[in-house]
């Protein structure tokens, strides 16, 4: 076990650092990964086609990649302040995301009840999740740099 | 965000509900489990209804054990906490980017024609981060 | 929590700026410092005590409410 990467995680997790985090310029790549996907995704949706389907979910996890890419990369200046915001965002994005995501379907049900007979359940996609948790994360932690 | 609750983040107690909570997000999990299980005796929702509200129970439950507070909460305890939801998120995240090109690549193994699955795994990650938040806060309270 | 981070500024005639590239962290974070809006980590403290060459206590004093 001694030395094995396994191990130096650890140690890295200990030592309180942040995520392995990119370097600053991946935060311009990922930018341009989730444009370039919307733009896909809208050529996408006029072009049609028969793949239609599989390149609109594929445009979708590119998004996804791209704001991921975006929420790992480092700031300019990285030091134990912005870590520690790092994480309260992620906190904050985490706990307000599930939160919301699992209060919806009902707000829908009562909503439904009023001018509808039947139930229905409405699944979150995957997609949306997703978006909205790094969309809080990225919004969080711009916020609290400003103001913290 | 007002001055208030930016007071809050800055001491890092935001969101919290009294450590009472905890017991009290068992209702809600026996409830969804029980549903889950009865969804066929009962003609008050259909299935499908039933099933989804189950389930939804059942994360609501997980989430008021996840922002409870502890016993004992001070400065150390508030802060593995934040970086247990920041790992889970982490986590979470790459295993929900790379699952589906590991599909892609068993598919294209065993199967004739390779393809690439963005199953639509919704709640199921959800409660993926959420475990894995209940991981790693206990993990980090034993070693660090 | 109050400190005196920024009358020892004044007494070394350090900007902010100088501070920060002292001791290695960004200028935004010498800037919460001094506003209290950050408490910073024990190293931290440590860190910028060295700089001025007094002690953290000097630095640093509680309040009645903490």
């Amino acid at each position: 076990m001694r030395n094995s990467v396994l191990n130096k995680f650890c140690e890295f997790e200990k030592k309180g650092g942040v995520f392995p985090l990119l370097p600053t310029s991946f935060k311009w790549i990922g930018v341009g990964i989730s444009i370039s996907a919307i733009i896909g995704m809208l050529i996408v949706y006029y072009q049609g086609g028969e793949l239609r389907l599989f390149y609109k979910d594929l445009c979708m996890h590119l998004v996804l990649i791209g704001l991921f890419i975006l929420a790992l990369s480092r700031d300019k200046h990285e030091d134990e302040r912005t870590n520690q915001l790092r994480y309260r965002a992620f906190a904050f994005a985490f706990v307000l995301g599930t939160g919301m995501l699992l209060i919806l379907p009902f707000i829908n049900i009562i909503l439904n009840s009023f001018y509808k007979d039947i139930l229905e359940w409405e699944y979150q996609s995957f997609f949306f999740i997703m978006s909205s948790y790094l969309f809080y994360y990225l919004m969080y932690f711009n916020i609290f740099k400003k103001q913290l | 965000m007002n001055d208030k609750q930016l007071d809050k983040v800055r001491k890092g107690d935001f969101l919290l509900l009294p450590h009472y909570m905890k017991w009290v997000a068992v209702f809600p999990v026996l409830c969804g489990i029980v549903l889950f299980f009865f969804k066929e005796y009962q003609h008050f929702l259909n299935e499908e209804v039933a099933t989804g509200m189950a389930g939804h129970l059942i994360l609501l439950g997980f989430l008021f054990i996840i922002i409870s507070r502890d016993k004992f909460p001070d400065e150390r305890l508030l802060n593995l906490r934040h970086k247990a939801m920041a790992y889970a998120f982490m986590y979470g995240m790459i295993l929900v980017i790379v699952t589906p090109f590991l599909n892609f690549l068993l598919s294209s193994l065993f199967r004739s024609g390779s393809q690439l699955d963005f199953m639509d795994y919704g709640m199921l990650s959800i409660f993926l981060f959420q475990i894995m938040y209940l991981i790693n806060y206990w993990r980090f309270k034993q070693e660090l | 929590m109050k400190n005196t981070i920024h009358v020892q500024r004044a007494i070394h005639k350090m900007t902010q700026a100088d501070l920060s590239e002292a001791i290695g962290v960004s200028r935004q974070t010498i800037n919460s410092i001094e506003k209290n809006r950050y408490v910073p980590s024990t190293v931290l403290a440590l860190k910028i005590a060295r700089t001025f060459k007094v002690s953290v206590e000097e630095l640093f004093e509680l309040e009645e409410q903490d």
